[in-house]
């Protein structure tokens, strides 16, 4: 539970932590919270602008030539820097199969955000030019360099793209992208239908960023200043979760299971015999974010009782802000044993639609009508179940629903490219429990049903 | 992630981590930089309830260093508390949650009347209900201020101790136990309480019991005043021999308890004139489970306090010898014990 008024972040835990004898994996999720303003001020918070620097990327390859894309894509470039507070560091970079930098000129600092200093920039962007191919790993490699050299606590890039990385092998995407793990995370957007969904959510989920597509171009600028918006509002930058599992522990699986699906089991490094540490970039005073963990221990004896894992949550300063424990009690009571945690169920449920969908849209893309039919109708039924409206809504442009209960639905033979990209795109999205009307998550514990009046 | 070896091989001192080839420090039990036990003590010295002699407690499991949250910073298994001793003059009550309950449902107390003699409460919260650790905690609070610093009349007196003690149950929300689901079920209890006069008078609800300690030759002779409400008891009560009927399916369920879901109150009433130099006893069933008949609850008493002696001995040290022993026979429930000295000579001894 929380450490204190003063702690920027409190974590709490969600299991059943019976077992039945011999059963050795454990199932929790840890709910993660950051306290408001005056929580985060006491910590090792962002000190104002100045501390942060931004970094706008956006596709000026041949094809962004076509329907309006460049025009919107330079407008909402032009939208972002107007919106960076005074002393933001930042930088402009166009990308086709190499990266150039727009702004500013001199390329060995960022600039420092100022009325004269966002005109010029503006000014550059509007003279850009679409020509050329598509080299993604070039553009991060630049943005790389350029964020090496600011000392700011923050550092955030927004990449847009229109296409594939054509004019690069998928290894040298991959080198950039590692090059830039931990050093800035970066939001990512595709415009138009022409970009490959899994690319972008892979370099986003990398650089702890979103994935987004903006099918309309004339949506860019909103959703542009959006992104810088909600970057200025993280005070809390490059938060780490560690880990500690007990000697002969296994991680099965570690997710971010709210508000998006986000594997995180491999992605962690050791820091110490046997803790490591995870990655999750800035947080917003309010933010929340729930965790799925599952972990392989050793079994004891009936009636022993073993911490098979603790949740830190730590801070750039390696102050640690809280922490969560995750146990195991033995039992051979078998009504305590059988029991599913609520949160445990309803994110393994959440994971499973996202699965679903995007295994549906994949079979769908290879011609496997049948396969497709399956797993979509599966996601139609958990979102039904789980109250994931907005899934909902976007399955619907894709299946036709009969029976959202039984999961019953049919392929609509002439779906759009387009929300075939946003339901794939926004697949990872789940609902939090409880934030449907009545249905409210209790303030604790984890208790099925319940004997409290609705509210 | 690390996933060494166990092995089994002693490494010298200073060696080097048979899992990982790090140099190891002199002495460290454990590899600095992989964890890896490294087969040096302590070992033997390890383990125990209440062990340990100086330095970090060492986990009774793999022998790693028990971490400040009583969770071991290697294995991660939980170290087993020390056993709870209360001290009061010469009477006393030691508790332990055992191994195979996840906490300790029991509460235990000891007061004494306007007259100076002990009273001893046990009670015992029921598993399959919520929070039946407050409600055990709530009963012994009613009984002990319900007789502590009073006079005592009588049996009456008893059966009102009691009363109010289910009322104070009864009145118990049952929807604040985290481990249990909001349900129809209610807090609940078994009481046993002793009044260690000249008479010793008992009275209890369920299967907590209260015994008189008789000296015995070099001995004690143990005779249990209260009276199981119990499925084993109904059928001892048919003629049944004990220890059968508490192999019988169910034999350890209890059918009389304190709570707002339990039946009618009917404490048992019982008193005995105590012979010079006895002690009352009043536990709950994690401790007579091991010894149910009066044989051997009296060989057990002989063995862990050994012979009468006047004044009796630091009895709270002997409820402690008495919840080890049934830890060491496996702990399978929480353990309470409660002794005191009949009537009020001794307490005067040491107040």
């Amino acid at each position: 539970m929380s450490t204190g008024p003063a702690s920027p972040f409190t974590a709490e835990t969600f299991q059943n932590e019976y077992l039945a004898a011999g059963v050795d994996t454990v199932d929790a999720v840890v709910t993660v919270e950051a306290a408001g303003e005056a929580g985060a001020a006491a910590a090792a918070a962002v000190r104002g602008g100045s501390d942060r620097a931004e970094v706008i990327i956006f596709d000026t390859s041949g094809s962004m030539g076509t329907a309006r894309k460049l025009e919107a894509a330079k407008e909402a470039a032009a939208a972002a820097v107007d919106s960076l507070e005074d002393g933001v560091a930042f930088a402009v970079i166009a990308g086709d199969h190499q990266a150039r930098l727009v702004w500013p000129v001199d390329g060995r600092r960022l600039a420092i955000a100022t009325p004269a200093e966002r005109e010029g920039a503006k000014a550059a962007i509007a003279a850009a030019r679409a020509a050329g191919g598509t080299a993604i790993g070039t553009w991060l490699d630049l943005a790389r360099t350029l964020f090496a050299s600011s000392t700011a606590a923050a550092r955030h890039a927004i990449l847009l793209t229109d296409g594939r990385n054509e004019h690069q092998q998928p290894h040298e995407l991959a080198a950039a992208v590692q090059a830039c793990r931990g050093l800035f995370q970066c939001d990512c957007r595709g415009v138009g239908v022409d970009w490959e969904v899994e690319e972008l959510r892979g370099i986003a989920t990398a650089l702890l960023g979103t994935v987004d597509i903006v099918a309309d171009p004339q949506d860019l600028a909103a959703d542009f200043r959006a992104m810088i918006s909600s970057s200025q509002a993280r005070a809390l930058p490059d938060v780490r979760l560690r880990l500690w599992t007990p000697q002969g522990a296994v991680l099965e699986s570690l997710r971010q299971v709210a508000p998006e699906v986000l594997d995180l089991t491999e992605a962690g490094t050791p820091s110490g015999p046997l803790t490591r540490d995870f990655l999750l970039g800035g947080w917003a005073p309010g933010e929340a974010r729930d965790y799925h963990l599952r972990i392989k221990v050793r079994p004891g004896e009936v009636g022993d009782e073993m911490l098979a894992g603790r949740v830190s949550l730590v801070l750039a300063d390696e102050t640690v802000a809280t922490q969560a424990l995750v146990r195991a009690v033995w039992t051979d009571d078998v009504a305590k044993s059988t029991r599913i945690d609520r949160h445990v169920a309803h994110y393994t449920g959440q994971v499973e639609l996202a699965e679903a969908i995007q295994e549906g849209l994949h079979a769908a893309k290879a011609g496997d009508q049948a396969t497709a039919t399956v797993k979509l109708g599966r996601a139609v039924q958990l979102a039904a179940a789980s109250g994931h409206d907005e899934t909902m809504r976007l399955l619907a442009e894709v299946v036709e629903i009969e029976d959202p209960e039984r999961g019953t639905v049919r392929l609509r033979p002439k779906a759009e490219r387009s929300a075939e990209m946003t339901l794939d795109t926004r697949s990872t999205r789940t609902v939090r429990l409880g934030t449907r009307g009545g249905a409210g998550a209790p303030a604790g514990g984890s208790r099925e049903g319940g004997s409290q009046e609705g509210t | 992630m690390n996933r060494p070896e166990a092995h089994t091989d002693p490494t010298p001192t200073g060696g080097a981590c048979p899992a990982c080839g790090e140099p190891l420090v002199a002495g460290a039990r454990f590899c600095e930089s992989c964890g890896t036990p490294t087969g040096v003590g302590p070992g033997d010295a390890a383990g125990g309830v209440g062990g340990g002699t100086g330095g970090p407690p060492a986990c009774a499991n793999c022998g790693g260093e028990v971490g400040p949250d009583g969770y071991c910073t290697v294995c991660g298994h939980r170290a087993p508390e020390p056993v709870e001793v209360h001290a009061a003059g010469p009477a006393g009550w030691a508790t332990h949650r055992g191994f195979r309950h996840h906490r300790n449902e029991d509460a235990g107390g000891v007061a004494r009347t306007a007259e100076g003699w002990p009273v001893l409460v046990v009670a015992d919260g029921v598993s399959a209900s919520p929070s039946p650790d407050e409600a055990s905690a709530t009963a012994v609070a009613a009984v002990v201020a319900a007789l502590g610093d009073r006079p005592l009349a009588g049996d009456g007196d008893l059966t009102a101790a009691l009363e109010a003690a289910h009322a104070a149950v009864a009145e118990l929300p049952n929807d604040q136990d985290p481990h249990w689901p909001p349900d129809d079920t209610h807090p609940a209890c078994t009481i046993a309480v002793a009044v260690a006069g000249p008479t010793v008078r008992v009275a209890n609800v369920g299967d907590a019991r209260a015994y008189l300690l008789a000296p015995a030759g070099d001995g004690w002779r143990a005779t249990q005043l209260s009276r199981d409400d119990s499925v084993a008891a109904d059928a001892v009560a048919q003629g049944i021999d004990l220890e059968v009927a508490l192999a019988l399916p169910g034999g350890h369920g209890i059918t009389a308890w304190l709570g707002a879901d339990a039946f009618d109150l009917d404490p048992h009433l019982a008193s005995a004139d105590a012979p010079a130099g006895a002690l009352v006893l009043v536990c709950s069933d994690g401790l007579w489970n091991y010894a149910p008949t009066d044989e051997a609850m009296s060989a057990l008493v002989t063995a862990e306090l050994g012979p009468p002696r006047r004044p009796a001995g630091p009895l709270p040290a002997a409820c402690e010898r008495l919840v080890r022993w049934a830890l060491a026979q496996g702990g399978a429930d929480n353990v309470t014990v409660a002794l005191a000295p009949v009537g009020g000579t001794e307490l005067e001894e040491n107040p």
